[in-house]
């Protein structure tokens, strides 16, 4: 009876402004060609023999003479594409991005609604400055002539040292190079970027492991794994487009996945295999699972012969991880050990991937190292399929932090010292002495400014600092503050500050918690409408075209930049080598950054590849014929020449150098005797160690004096580079990957107890470190700090995490409409055991509590993702606090569409030894009913 | 003849939400309206699945056997539209259907609830084809362009397959077998195997 | 039609799931793998979330709805008047003298209350009709302005209608005399003048009555709950049932009212004008009727 209700629709079409109606026949062929194309777009992920184009001939249009402009998502480091259909000059639609290598057409919920960028109500139009707190508009001149003169200002009065620069990793490679290269002509070292506070420990512990601190595989790579083993990472919610080649290995290969995680993720539901773990305690677990595989005699021996160093040292600290040891302190039953072990040891290569779980801890850096020599326990570096497979967070966050807005580091890497600088004073065509003359002093240039993490005491004074200036101006460019913990402290700060300066295309919570004038709001545009090179976590360059013009009266980065560097009067030395942006900025920050092989992708390289997606192969990510033949998928680092193909697996050495081959780098000398055992071990690899082609047939050191008094590095002719290539050799040597690293406090990674732990009984055998003076300027307590008493009052455990409809501090995901819809509210996820002890019932008001004495006042969700110890919050929102909103505090009509109360004015004290990463994951708290 | 459906892979969904927004932002749905949403069962405990439903473009579909004004209609290759100038609001497909599919914006008079508007398939409406009308009321007609729905096309993990029931058909048994023998099913390893 | 029904409900799973259960079938190995649980599954267990309990009333929903309300409705619309249309040419309206005596017997608040009520519920029994057979006016803009209409009238016949009951209230309560009214069809069918046993109203009008005032409440009730969708999706099928039944029951009850007052009792339309009855049709009428 339904279907006689069956109708012909209307089957009217324009075609070339002419109407014209199908025959139901014409029209049947039609849809039978589109449904086969259909259907072989959803299944390419699948089964790659299918990657026909889904459009089919005999297209209409529905916008004639539109455009289609390739550009990458500014979210997330997955780095997928999007294409954008661009009509009269605007951006009318997404269309599918299915060429692309790694998203093949993918989105998540927020790259779906990329185009809100642009589109958005919530764009902030005009710059604006706090008059007798009230925003009003101003002109751009107004703008930059005030800021300016106020920065020149105190740095007559102050110093430099008084402005402190929070940059970005959602901004282009140039543009986070500009941003160091702003702070350096500037004077000062106080400059950084959300790396901070995302990947440094893990960037400090697998640099120092074995050369680079970066992802070691690609995702379009893990296709291959045979197991994964996931601990602190929930790529589900924060790399969903990544999960189709993590569902690939699991479904294709049968590949187990171990997920390690205090709460049961979505990622967990996909998982094979869960493990709950106590927060902060992963380095007693990966030993354990070390020492399990060493116990039962699986680890990969002639590996460990030939390619690790400090591997006896290792083992002797290991063995005091037993299971039961384990159990103890993870809370993960002891046969869970040695089974994850045995899965691991019998599904190889596995790969291991962590996030921010494995590095927001005051041990973070000891966690990565733990992850890492896991993997060398196992064998499992340098193979595809497996490696170390660290997830970056924000879109350009490996790309920033390669470009260092670190304040430890000039660009790739090259650190501080007086080596450093003169290297980036010939790549930038300066004069050294001019340079040592910006700084209060010359030792000023060597030594590390304030971080991310800590800015703020810079300016509160009321702790310790070491500094040749207080903090009282500060820029916070593409930079959202409230992923700071300790919240309240950082707006007490903010609040004290004499001038700050905010850029950013949808206004941040900075500019609603501060109260004072003297703040400044500059309309940035989104990285749609300006173009640059992005690297996405697979190390993968990517050139993001430009969509569209700047819309309202933004400007983009390179604009504000310029106006700015300009007005403080050293733009001709600034620009000297810039005349085309941004791609003489590509030129120049590769012509320097050679430690990490910047140098080979050049700007028509990089957009070959844009162009030419299609040619790609998804498995291997190497371009099969066509323009880009041989090379792989967006170059990655180190791409050593401008014919070098990209390395698409780090330290692997079945490939000669030239085709994307490497072994370990050399880069902490040639021997060592340990402290521990007094042994003394050659750091080179062993004999039969070598890349095909290799000169050498075992290990060698790193190359220096091709041309006499330089080395690979410093050499800017490339002349070392092209030679080592020649000679199949590496440039930065053959040498082990270490066990030991001597220049961290723990040399093995051994577990200590959080600043704030659930288990205080456990500190006399896992005490933290003793409180350290002047880390990055700030005085930093551990022991001090760490009280067996703090549990008896705050007896929960507080962890926090990422929701895939929001990104980072949420200014740009909470002001689209769509993401605001599906996750409106801030809330906190409590067990319903902890929620019936305590008296809370779905949807109360609870009041979360810190050691601190901070508090937030949020909506309890009931749910058994979390164990009745431990309670979780997004870290996405702000704009309300304890009940009351700031709504009114933003510009008009630009506050976000979803509010709540920022869960870091809860996160507690706490900063890893080596890098000043905050502890997020493991606080305690108290919880109360509202 | 082709025939249009949708498949949701529930081994595959992870609730990312993308097919939501895809379809939101690709037609400029109003918010409150949801053509596409994803559904997850079981959440936080072992067994979690998240389904992604919108309008199935049912074969004998049920929304078009209530419709008092016959506004709802099917076309020949299955997709089931509906004529919002004919649609009288007065929800009797949503009693009927057994999805959720149809919604209902807010109406002017006395609350009164607004031409039904639902999952299109990307298809459109009985507009003329490209038609600023047909724009405004039904969003974008990708299938007259020769392109695959917004939400199936950008499904992160490819998920959510949609196109001719044959095809896509195939393409799930091709995943079906592949998956093998239960190895990777949750828990197994760890409910099942020896030590 | 059993078939159809049947069909309507399996094609949850036959539709989208059914294809892993095709697949399963021809691969007998691959079944097993897949694992916790088939997409079939799922599906059901979604539609049992998403729209409550398909099974209890929805299918029930459909196929009335689909199916048998629309013949319903035609055929009280067609049949009663075509019983009335035979009735008239056959046995014909019955006569009184209007020049007699006068019986004072409705008050004017009773008019004013009844004109309202006619109104407005004629406007809804118009208005449900309009909506119902929606399809023959092709919907739109038409039928749109109906449901309005029906709502605005609805929310208008509720006061009259509640004034009614309480005006009317022990009038209208049954006496067993209205038994025998019902059993001589209230003398209807005979071209006779003979008394027949009812008091102020007939049994008839007291059957209407009830129905209007009580049942009017309940369509009222399950008509706003219907508008406002305010119940869960199972209870407002459940609604749009007895709304849809009791309509039914309503609209025969209304034509027959319309006929009786316009048709079958010549000038029995000027007492609802005058309030005045003739005394002749009141001793005929409502033989039992003490209006002294």
């Amino acid at each position: 009876m339904a279907r006689s209700k069956i109708r012909k629709s209307s089957g009217a079409s324009v075609v070339s402004g002419q109407r014209v109606t199908l025959n139901p026949k014409l029209a049947r062929r039609s849809f039978l060609k589109l449904s086969a194309a259909t259907a072989a777009l959803t299944g390419a992920a699948m089964t790659t023999k299918l990657t026909g184009k889904a459009v089919a001939a005999e297209k209409k249009e529905a916008y004639i003479g539109s455009k289609k402009v390739r550009t990458i998502c500014t979210y997330c480091s997955v780095g997928c594409g999007i294409e954008a259909e661009v009509h009269n000059g605007v951006w009318v639609r997404q269309e599918i991005a299915q060429d692309h290598p790694v998203s093949l057409g993918g989105h998540c919920c927020k790259g779906a609604g990329a185009i809100d960028m642009v589109v958005s109500e919530k764009r902030l139009k005009t710059p604006m400055k706090r008059v007798n707190g009230k925003w009003t508009s101003i002109s751009w001149d107004t703008a930059i002539d005030e800021i300016g003169a106020k920065l020149l200002d105190l740095r007559e009065k102050d110093g430099p040292d008084s402005l402190h620069f929070n940059g970005s990793a959602k901004v282009s490679n140039e543009m986070a190079y500009l941003h160091r290269k702003f702070a350096a002509f500037w004077g000062t070292n106080n400059v950084d970027h959300q790396a901070r506070i995302c990947h440094s420990t893990t960037v400090a512990g697998v640099a120092n492991t074995w050369g680079y601190g970066a992802m070691t595989n690609s995702l379009n790579d893990i296709r291959h794994a045979k197991s994964l083993f996931f601990i602190g990472s929930n790529a589900a919610e924060a790399h969903p487009v990544g999960m189709q080649h993590i569902l690939h290995a699991k479904e294709v290969n049968n590949a187990p996945i171990i997920v390690v995680d205090p709460r049961f993720t979505k990622l967990a539901a996909k998982g094979t295999d869960y493990v709950r773990i106590r927060p902060g305690t992963d380095v007693s677990f990966v030993m354990g699972l070390i020492n399990a595989i060493i116990t039962n005699g699986w680890e990969d021996k002639e590996f460990i012969r030939t390619r690790v160093a400090g591997y006896e040292e290792m083992v002797k600290v290991a063995s005091h991880y037993t299971p039961e040891a384990v159990e103890d302190v993870t809370g993960i039953p002891a046969a869970e050990v040695t089974r994850v072990a045995h899965i691991m040891a019998n599904n190889r290569p596995s790969t291991v991937i962590w996030c921010m779980g494995g590095t927001q801890h005051s041990i973070g850096s000891s966690m990565t190292r733990a992850f890492c020599i896991l993997q060398l326990v196992l064998g499992n570096m340098g193979k595809s399929g497996g490696g170390t497979n660290i997830f970056r967070g924000h879109d350009n966050v490996q790309g920033a932090t390669d470009m260092c807005i670190l304040s430890h580091s000039l660009p790739a890497y090259y650190g501080l010292s007086d080596g450093a600088w003169k290297h980036w004073c010939r790549v930038w065509d300066v004069d050294y002495d001019w340079m040592v003359g910006r700084f209060p002093a010359k030792e000023w240039m060597n030594k590390k400014g304030f971080t991310l993490a800590r800015w703020y005491e810079g300016v509160l004074g009321e702790v310790e600092i070491e500094s040749p200036s207080p903090i009282k101006a500060m820029i916070q460019w593409g930079c959202g503050s409230n992923s700071n913990s300790q919240y309240n402290r950082v707006v007490k700060a903010l609040n004290m500050l004499e001038l700050l300066v905010i850029v950013d295309p949808f206004p941040t919570i900075a500019s609603a918690v501060t109260k004072t004038d003297n703040v400044y709001i500059l309309p940035c545009s989104s990285q749609y409408e300006t173009s640059g090179s992005v690297t996405s976590t697979s190390r993968q360059i990517q050139w993001r075209y430009k969509v569209v013009d700047p819309v309202y009266d933004s400007k983009d980065d390179y604009q504000i930049m310029e106006l700015l560097v300009k007005k403080l009067g050293f733009a001709d030395k600034f620009y000297k080598k810039i005349k085309q942006v941004p791609e003489d900025i590509t030129l120049e920050l590769g012509s320097g950054s050679l430690t990490i092989g910047y140098n080979g992708q050049t700007p028509e390289r990089i957009k070959k590849h844009m162009d030419n997606w299609h040619t790609f192969d998804i498995d291997d990510l190497q371009a099969k014929g066509g323009p880009c033949d041989g090379e792989y998928f967006g170059m990655p680092w180190p791409c050593w020449t401008t014919e070098h193909p990209g390395t698409p697996i780090l330290y692997d050495v079945s490939k000669s150098v030239a085709d994307g081959g490497l072994p370990f780098r050399n880069r902490f000398g040639l021997e060592k005797t340990y402290d521990a055992s007094g042994r003394t071990e050659n750091q080179l690899a062993a004999e039969g160690v070598y890349n095909p082609g290799s000169e050498v047939k075992g290990g060698y050191p790193e190359f220096k004096d091709v041309v006499p008094g330089t080395n690979w590095k410093t050499d800017l002719t490339q002349k070392t580079l092209k030679e080592a290539i020649a000679r199949g050799m590496a440039p930065f040597g053959n040498a082990r990957a270490r066990c030991v690293v001597w220049n961290f406090p723990d040399q093995v990674p051994i577990h200590r107890e959080p600043l704030h732990t659930p288990r205080p009984d456990l500190i006399p055998k896992y005490p933290t470190y003793e409180d350290k003076p002047n880390h990055y300027r700030v005085h930093t307590r551990y022991k001090s700090e760490q009280s067996p008493d703090l549990a008896k009052e705050y007896p929960y455990v507080i962890t926090t995490g990422r929701v895939v409809e929001h990104m980072g501090g949420g200014a740009e995901t909470r002001s689209n409409k769509y993401l605001a819809e599906l996750q409106p509210e801030m809330y906190v996820e409590i067990n319903p055991r902890l929620a019936n002890n305590i008296g809370i019932r779905k949807g109360d008001m609870v009041i979360i509590e810190s050691p601190e004495g901070a508090k937030i006042k949020v909506k309890a969700k009931i749910t058994k993702r979390v164990d009745d110890k431990t309670i979780f919050l997004p870290f996405h929102f702000a704009g309300t606090l304890m009940g009351e909103s700031y709504e009114k505090d933003y510009p008009d009509g630009s506050a976000p569409y979803a509010l709540g109360d920022p869960a870091n004015t809860v996160t507690n004290y706490g900063y890893d030894i080596v890098t000043q990463m905050q502890a997020t994951k493991d606080g305690l708290c108290k919880v109360t009913r509202a | 003849m082709a025939r249009m459906k949708f498949l949701c892979d529930v081994e595959r969904c992870i609730d990312c939400g993308g097919c939501v927004v895809a379809c939101k932002e690709g037609h400029h749905v109003p918010v409150g309206v949801n053509r596409r949403r994803v559904i997850t069962l079981k959440e936080g405990e072992p067994g979690e699945k998240s389904i992604s439903v919108s309008c199935m473009h049912c074969a004998d579909a049920p929304c078009i056997a209530v419709c008092p004004v016959d506004a709802i209609y099917q076309r020949a290759d299955g997709i089931v539209l509906v004529s919002k100038k004919t649609c009288i609001g007065c929800g009797y497909c949503f009693m009927a259907c057994p999805f959720g599919a149809p919604q209902f914006p807010s109406g002017n008079v006395f609350g009164r609830r607004g031409a039904m508007d639902k999952c299109t398939f990307c298809a459109g409406g009985p507009e003329e084809t490209f038609s600023k009308e047909e724009k405004n009321l039904y969003g974008q007609n990708r299938i007259a362009e020769g392109k695959p729905p917004l939400c199936a096309g950008m499904c992160a993990t490819k998920a959510l397959l949609a196109g001719d029931a044959d095809v896509v058909a195939d393409v799930y048994r091709e995943r079906v077998f592949q998956r093998g023998s239960g190895v990777n099913a949750w828990g197994w390893n760890k409910a099942y195997k020896k030590k | 039609m059993q078939r159809g029904i049947l069909s309507v409900f399996l094609l949850t799973i036959i539709l989208v799931a059914g294809l892993g259960v095709e697949a399963s079938a021809q691969e007998g190995l691959a079944i097993s793998g897949l694992s916790a649980g088939s997409s079939a599954d799922y599906y059901q267990m979604m539609i049992d979330l998403v729209s409550g309990h398909w099974q209890k009333y929805g299918q029930l929903f459909t196929t009335l709805q689909g199916q048998w309300f629309g013949k319903l409705f035609l055929a009280v619309i067609i049949a009663i008047p075509a019983i009335f249309l035979l009735h008239y040419l056959i046995i014909g309206a019955k006569h009184f003298g209007h020049d007699g005596e006068q019986i004072y017997f409705f008050t004017l608040l009773n008019r004013i209350v009844h004109v309202f009520a006619a109104i407005s519920f004629t406007l809804l029994v118009v208005t449900g009709l309009l909506t119902i057979f929606g399809s023959v006016f092709g919907g739109g803009t038409f039928i749109r302005t109906a449901r309005t209409v029906h709502l605005v009238s609805a929310m208008v016949f509720v006061f009259p209608c509640f004034l009614m009951f309480i005006m009317w209230f022990k009038d209208m309560l049954p006496r067993m005399y209205d038994i025998s009214w019902m059993f001589m069809l209230g003398g209807y069918l005979s071209k006779e003048k003979k008394p027949v046993p009812a008091g102020k109203f007939n049994g008839g009008q007291k059957g209407y009555f009830w129905f209007a005032t009580l049942g009017g409440a309940v369509m009222a009730y399950t008509g706003f709950i219907i508008w406002g969708f305010g119940a869960d999706l199972d209870t407002i099928r459940l609604y749009t049932i007895i709304h849809n039944f009791l309509g039914a029951a309503i609209v025969a009850f209304y034509l027959t009212h319309v006929y009786m007052s316009v048709f079958a009792i010549a000038g029995s339309l000027e007492s609802m004008k005058t309030g005045y009855k003739s005394k002749d049709e009141v001793d005929i009428l409502h033989s039992r009727y003490d209006y002294n």
